[in-house]
C-alpha cells in the first residue's frame, strides 16, 4: 500500500516521512528541501507493508515549478492508495487552497493539521469536527516535531485507503457547475473516472500542462464553451476558479478557526521588526556569520582541532602506529606508505573535526530556530536591487552543507537562465568540504587574524552576487527575476536532540569520506609522490607528481602559487575538496605545511579553491541538472576562470599594497577590476546591444 | 608475512571503496536521491 504526503513547501512532510520511516532525509525549514520524491517504508508494524511518499512541497496543482510537475504527474498518473495532506495549522488559510484541488484528484484523502502545538501556543482554537464534516474527510491534529499524533493520521489515512472513499469536490458557482458538467461530458470516454473531476477543471483552467489526447473537435468545443463562460463573467476562467476556492475556502475558516489574538505582535513579529529590518538586517547577518565562522575556526574548534591535529594526529596516533608495525616487522615501504601516506593524509583531514562540529552545530542551531530562513528574506532584498531572484538563495543554504543538494535545489526556480545561473553560482559559497582548506589557511598563515576565516563566507556571497549581477546582464541569462514566496516560519528555541542528532551525522559523514575517499586519494598520492615515470623509488622531486605538478605550476605562478605541490593539491581537491589538506599533509609531512606559501600567496590559494570548480560528485550533478554538455563546460569554466580572476587580483593587488612592487601583474589586475566593475554597472544585454 | 597480510587487509580495504563508489553507495550526506540508498 501506498500513502504520499502532500502538502505547501515547509509544512512539515519530510519531519513526518521521517518519523514514520525512521529515515534521515535533510530537513530545512524553508521550501525546496525536497525536490524529488522519496519513499520509505513504514517502521510501525501496521499489518501490511506500507510505503510512506515524501512528496515535493507545492501551492497548488497547476504547476508551474519542476517539483511542482514532479508532485503532480505523481499523484495524477502513479496514483497513491492515499493521501496525507500536511496543512500547516498556523497558515491554514493558505493551505487549504491546495487542499480544494487534492480533494478533486480522486484518490482517497486524510488531511493532518501540523504545528497544532504552534496554534495552540498562540492560543487559537480549530474545530476540527466541524472542518471534517465540512471538508468531507477525516481531518486530525498533528505536530510532526514533537512526535504527537502521527500514529492516528497514519492509521486513519489506511483506514481511507481501504475504504477507498473518495472526497467530494468542492462545489463552484452554479454558472461554473454548468460549464464543467459539460466539459465532463465532452471528455468522459478520453479520461478516468476518477480524474474526470479534475481534468475538466483544468480544461476549464486553460492548464497547458494537462496534456489529454483528445480529439481536436472536442478542444474546440471545451475552448468555445470557456471563451462564452469568460464573455460572460467578464473574466479569465482560471481566475474565477481561484476566487471562488478562496471564498470556499474562507467560509470554511470563518465557521471552523477562531483567532482570539488576530492581529497582534508574537513574539516572533516583534524579532522580526529588528532582524528583519531594513537598517539592521544586513549587519546582524554579518555579525552572526561572522561570529558563526569566528567561534568555529578561531576559537573553539580552532582549540581542540591543535591539540586533534599536534598530538592525536601528530604524535599518539602515528607513534602508536609506527610502534606497532615495528614490533610486527612490516616492510620499510609499507611502514612508509601508512605513516606518511594514509595517517599523514587522512589525519590532516581528520583534524579538523573539531572545527567541522562546531560549525555544524551553529549553523543548524541557526537554521533549527528559524534564522535561516530570515537570511534568505533579508538577501532576497539585496538579490532584488541586482535583478536577481531570492529563489536563488535556498540553493545556496542548502549548499552550505554539500553542493550537490544544493545544485539540485534550484529546480525550484521556474525561470530556466535563473536556474542555470543559480547551478553555476550555488557552489561558491563554502562547503562543509572546504572548510578544512579555511581551516588550514587561517589557522597556519593567519594565527592571529579573526576575519580570515569569516571572509571565506563572505568572499563565496560576494562571489555569487558579483557573478549574478555580470551574468544577468548577459543575453544568454537576462530577463525579470521571479517573485520569491516564502513562508517565515516562527522562531522557537531548537530542539537540542534534533540539534546534536544532525551535527553528528554531519560530522559522521565526515569522517566516512576521511577514511573512504580521502584514504584512497592518500594512498595514490603517497605511491605518485614517492615513484617515477618508470615505477622506481624517487626522490620526490623527481616524482610523478612533481613531474606533472611541474608542468602545469607555471599557470599558477602568477596567482602566487607557481609551486608543483600547491597545483598538485588543488588538482586532487576534484575528487573531492578536502583532499587538498590531505595531499598537502602527504606532501609537506616533512618540512610543515608552513614552508608551503607566503600568507598572501596561502590566501589566494584559499580563494581560488574556495570558488573554483567543485568536486567531481558536485560536477556531475552540474552536468545532470545542466541537461547539456555545453551549458556544463560553460558552468565549470566560468568557475574555474572567475576563481583564478579572483586569486590573481587578490595576489597581485596584495603585493602591490604591501609594498612588494609594482609590475606588469599590478596593471594587468588594476585591468581586470576596472573590467569587472564595468560589466557591473554597464546597463543591462538590451541597452547595451543598441549602443 | 606480516607485510603480506597488512598490505592484502589494504587492497582488500581499497578495493572496497573503489567498488563502493562506483556503485554511488558512498552518498555525500546531503539528503538527494542521487544515489540507490534505500531510506528504510
Amino acid at each position: 500500500m501506498k500513502i504520499a504526503l502532500a502538502g505547501n513547501p515547509n509544512s512539515g512532510k519530510t519531519t513526518l516521512f521521517n518519523t514514520l520511516t525512521g529515515s534521515n532525509q535533510h530537513v530545512g525549514n524553508w521550501p525546496g528541501v525536497t525536490v524529488e520524491k522519496k519513499d520509505g517504508t513504514l517502521r510501525r508494524n501496521m499489518g501490511e507493508t506500507v510505503i510512506i511518499q515524501d512528496l515535493p512541497g507545492i501551492y497548488s496543482l497547476s504547476p508551474y515549478t519542476l517539483e511542482e510537475i514532479i508532485t503532480r504527474k505523481y499523484l495524477i498518473s502513479d496514483r497513491p492508495d492515499a493521501i496525507i495532506n500536511i496543512v500547516d495549522a498556523s497558515n491554514i488559510e493558505r493551505n487549504l487552497y491546495l487542499t480544494t484541488q487534492i480533494l478533486e484528484v480522486g484518490i482517497p484523502v486524510v488531511i493532518a493539521l501540523n504545528m497544532i502545538d504552534i496554534v495552540q501556543k498562540k492560543g487559537d482554537i480549530i474545530d476540527i469536527e466541524k472542518m471534517s464534516e465540512k471538508l468531507g474527510v477525516p481531518v486530525l491534529e498533528m505536530s510532526a516535531l514533537k512526535v504527537v499524533g502521527e500514529t492516528e493520521v497514519v492509521r486513519a489515512a489506511l483506514l481511507a485507503a481501504k475504504s477507498g472513499k473518495c472526497p467530494t469536490p468542492i462545489t463552484f458557482s452554479p454558472e461554473t457547475e454548468n460549464v464543467l458538467r459539460e466539459i465532463s461530458e465532452l471528455i468522459k470516454d478520453y479520461v478516468s473516472p476518477q480524474t474526470l473531476r479534475f481534468c475538466s477543471i483544468k480544461l476549464f483552467e486553460h492548464d497547458g500542462k494537462t496534456r489529454l489526447e483528445l480529439p481536436d473537435a472536442v478542444k474546440l468545443q471545451i475552448e468555445d464553451l470557456v471563451y462564452k463562460f469568460e464573455d460572460k463573467a467578464g473574466d479569465d476562467s482560471d481566475s474565477v476558479i481561484i476566487n471562488e476556492r478562496y471564498n470556499y475556502i474562507s467560509r470554511i475558516t470563518e465557521e471552523c478557526v477562531i483567532l482570539p489574538h488576530k492581529g497582534e505582535l508574537t513574539v516572533s513579529d516583534k524579532i522580526d521588526k529588528i532582524v528583519t529590518s531594513r537598517v539592521l538586517a544586513l549587519p546582524i547577518f554579518a555579525a552572526v556569520m561572522f561570529l558563526v565562522y569566528y567561534l568555529s575556526i578561531s576559537t573553539i574548534g580552532g582549540l581542540m582541532t591543535d591539540w586533534v591535529n599536534e598530538t592525536l594526529f601528530g604524535e599518539i596516533v602515528p607513534n602508536g602506529i609506527g610502534a606497532f608495525l615495528e614490533r610486527i616487522g612490516t616492510a620499510e615501504w609499507l611502514n612508509a606508505l601508512i605513516l606518511d601516506g594514509i595517517v599523514a593524509g587522512v589525519g590532516a583531514v581528520l583534524g579538523f573535526i573539531p572545527q567541522m562540529l562546531m560549525l555544524f552545530l551553529f549553523l543548524t542551531l541557526l537554521e533549527d530556530c528559524g534564522y535561516m530562513s530570515r537570511i534568505a528574506f533579508i538577501l532576497d532584498r539585496i538579490f532584488k536591487k541586482f535583478g536577481l531572484s531570492g529563489k536563488s538563495f535556498i540553493p545556496i543554504l542548502i549548499g552550505t552543507g554539500c553542493g550537490v543538494p544544493g545544485i539540485l535545489a534550484s529546480r525550484t526556480i521556474e525561470s530556466e537562465s535563473d536556474r542555470r545561473m543559480t547551478i553555476i553560482t550555488t557552489t561558491f559559497i563554502p562547503c562543509s568540504a572546504k572548510l578544512p582548506i579555511i581551516a588550514l589557511i587561517a589557522g597556519t598563515f593567519f594565527p592571529r587574524s579573526a576575519f580570515v576565516a569569516p571572509s571565506a563566507y563572505f568572499i563565496g556571497m560576494a562571489a555569487i552576487i558579483v557573478s549574478g549581477v555580470m551574468l544577468k546582464k548577459t543575453k544568454p541569462f537576462k530577463g525579470a527575476s521571479a517573485p520569491f514566496v516564502m513562508e517565515l516560519p516562527a522562531y522557537h528555541p531548537p530542539k537540542p536532540s534534533a540539534v546534536l542528532r544532525t551535527t553528528l551525522n554531519r560530522g559522521a559523514e565526515f569522517v566516512q569520506r576521511a577514511g573512504t575517499i580521502i584514504l584512497l586519494a592518500s594512498v595514490i598520492i603517497w605511491f605518485l609522490s614517492n615513484h617515477s615515470f618508470s615505477f622506481r623509488v624517487s626522490d620526490v622531486a623527481d616524482s610523478m607528481l612533481a613531474v606533472i605538478g611541474g608542468g602545469l605550476a607555471p599557470l599558477f605562478a602568477p596567482v602566487g602559487w607557481g609551486k608543483w605541490e600547491a597545483v598538485v593539491a588543488a588538482l586532487t581537491g576534484i575528487i573531492a575538496k578536502e583532499n587538498i589538506v590531505g595531499t598537502m599533509g602527504v606532501l609537506y609531512n616533512k618540512t610543515g605545511i608552513e614552508t608551503a606559501f607566503t600568507p598572501l600567496a596561502a590566501y589566494s590559494f584559499l580563494l581560488f579553491n574556495l570558488l573554483c570548480a567543485p568536486c567531481l560528485a558536485a560536477c556531475g550533478t552540474v552536468a545532470q541538472e545542466m541537461k547539456s554538455r555545453k551549458w556544463t563546460a560553460f558552468a565549470l569554466g566560468y568557475q574555474c576562470g572567475f576563481a583564478y580572476i579572483v586569486a590573481f587580483i587578490a595576489y597581485q593587488l596584495g603585493r602591490f599594497f604591501s609594498g612588494t612592487g609594482f609590475g606588469v601583474g599590478t596593471v594587468a589586475a588594476l585591468v581586470l577590476v576596472w573590467a569587472m566593475l564595468m560589466m557591473l554597472f554597464r546597463k543591462g544585454e538590451k541597452k547595451w546591444r543598441q549602443s | 608475512m606480516a607485510t603480506v597480510i597488512i598490505s592484502a587487509i589494504l587492497v582488500a580495504y581499497l578495493g572496497f571503496v573503489v567498488y563502493n563508489r562506483r556503485n554511488k553507495k558512498n552518498c555525500c550526506g546531503g539528503g538527494c536521491d542521487k544515489c540507490p540508498k534505500t531510506h528504510d
